[in-house]
């Protein structure tokens, strides 16, 4: 995966015809973070929203290797056409339930998060955002509702590389994260918030009433240098708490490393391994966690902690 | 467990469980156990005793006079116990014909 050969172009080269061709054919291989994906669809929509959302990203013409072939395509059966419905495969497997049509793309995300997250186990990967200034990494692992996607979105469009709002990756070497740039997934008020914000972030059209609400994907603003990793300085736990003034506290990093293991997908599949890398991954951080009642008093909080100013 | 004084109770020794691996953050312990595969995390008196432990054993007088630990007996009851409940130590009983 590391010495991958230089990808074909970018994806924003490939005209939407020939996205929409690859998609219905032998399949369109992305590169995603250290992964290569071939995604089949015949969803109109897909193919515009790859276009996108990951414009910036390399797309092989050839690939050797795979890593993941997904596709998410109507079901052969009359919810084809009539309340039509879509199904997420991997490797030919159909591992969840259909969803309606209309949340086809957000399907695929949610599909790649679980075939990422469950499947691949050479890095330590934590439920958490990731944000890089200056080479140097603030993880924040959260529960769903802490607000950690909205927090990432933003700080990606306040000068922080934006990795991940989803996937840390550590990897087993050195104990660093290595990027794996994906939209970042806004539900509910978030989508309007960062709307309203950052009115140049670009965002795909909203579906709504999924099991997580209305949902819209924002692209990352900026991609990371190829072969990009960074060491993490700072652990930071958010929590939105929209009547609070506001707070930075310091948290051991006992209690942080029990913490982030609940929040690692593979922390306890790695074992030994596991405690390993968390342990060396604890020993050079400092952990806070942070209550904010907007992005403005998080992004400050998240600065000062950056800048060893807490 | 629970002990009394007594010369005969205080014989007994303390030491870690096999397969428990633990690294030492400020002032907590987190204890990785090889067999269950669960992570625990100490703090307070009971990390430090774990700590203690983690040199090799040690039986309970030295425990009790450790003047770093600076544990009564009930303390170190309640540690021990808390330790024992996590299948972290094992308390090794004095040999029977031992005195």
């Amino acid at each position: 995966m590391s010495s991958r050969p230089a990808s074909s172009g970018l994806l924003n080269t490939l005209t939407p015809d020939e996205i929409r061709r690859r998609l219905k054919g032998d399949g369109l291989t992305l590169s995603v973070g250290p992964y290569l994906l071939c995604i089949q669809s015949r969803f109109e929509e897909i193919a515009g929203r790859l276009a996108l959302m990951y414009g910036r990203h390399g797309y092989y013409d050839q690939a050797d290797f795979i890593d993941f072939r997904i596709a998410v395509q109507r079901p052969q059966n009359l919810r084809r056409w009539y309340k039509p419905q879509a199904l997420f495969y991997f490797d030919g497997h159909c591992p969840f339930k259909p969803l309606p049509a209309a949340h086809a793309y957000p399907l695929l995300e949610w599909g790649l998060n679980w075939v990422i997250a469950g499947q691949n186990h050479r890095y330590l990967i934590l439920h958490a955002a990731v944000l890089v200034k200056n080479g140097e990494a603030i993880i924040m692992p959260g529960r769903p509702g802490s607000g950690k996607s909205t927090l990432s979105a933003a700080m990606a469009h306040q000068g922080w590389t934006l990795y991940s709002d989803e996937l840390a990756m550590i990897e087993p070497e050195q104990g660093r994260v290595i990027p794996i740039v994906r939209p970042v997934s806004l539900k509910n008020d978030s989508i309007d918030i960062i709307r309203q914000a950052y009115p140049d972030a670009i965002l795909s059209p909203p579906a709504y009433d999924t099991n997580k609400g209305t949902v819209a994907h924002m692209a990352a603003p900026e991609m990371p240098a190829a072969g990009e990793s960074a060491v993490v300085k700072h652990i930071v736990f958010p929590r939105y708490q929209g009547d609070s003034l506001g707070s930075i506290s310091p948290l051991a990093r006992g209690t942080a490393f029990l913490q982030a293991s609940t929040e690692s997908f593979n922390y306890s599949l790695l074992g030994e391994q596991g405690f390993a890398m968390m342990s060396r991954l604890m020993h050079q951080v400092s952990c806070y966690q942070i209550e904010f009642p907007d992005l403005d008093n998080a992004i400050t909080a998240l600065e000062s902690i950056h800048e060893s100013r807490v | 467990m629970t002990f009394e004084s007594g010369a005969g109770d205080l014989t007994e020794t303390c030491r870690l469980a096999p397969g428990i691996l633990f690294e030492w953050f400020d002032n907590e312990a987190v204890i990785y156990h090889q067999a269950s595969g669960d992570t625990h995390c100490l703090q307070g008196p009971a990390a430090h005793l774990f700590k203690r432990l983690g040199n090799g054993p040690v039986s309970l007088p030295v425990l009790i006079d450790d003047p770093q630990l600076a544990l009564d007996e009930d303390d170190l009851g309640n540690c021990l116990d808390e330790l024992e409940r996590l299948h972290l130590i094992k308390i090794d009983e004095p040999a029977p014909n031992a005195a």
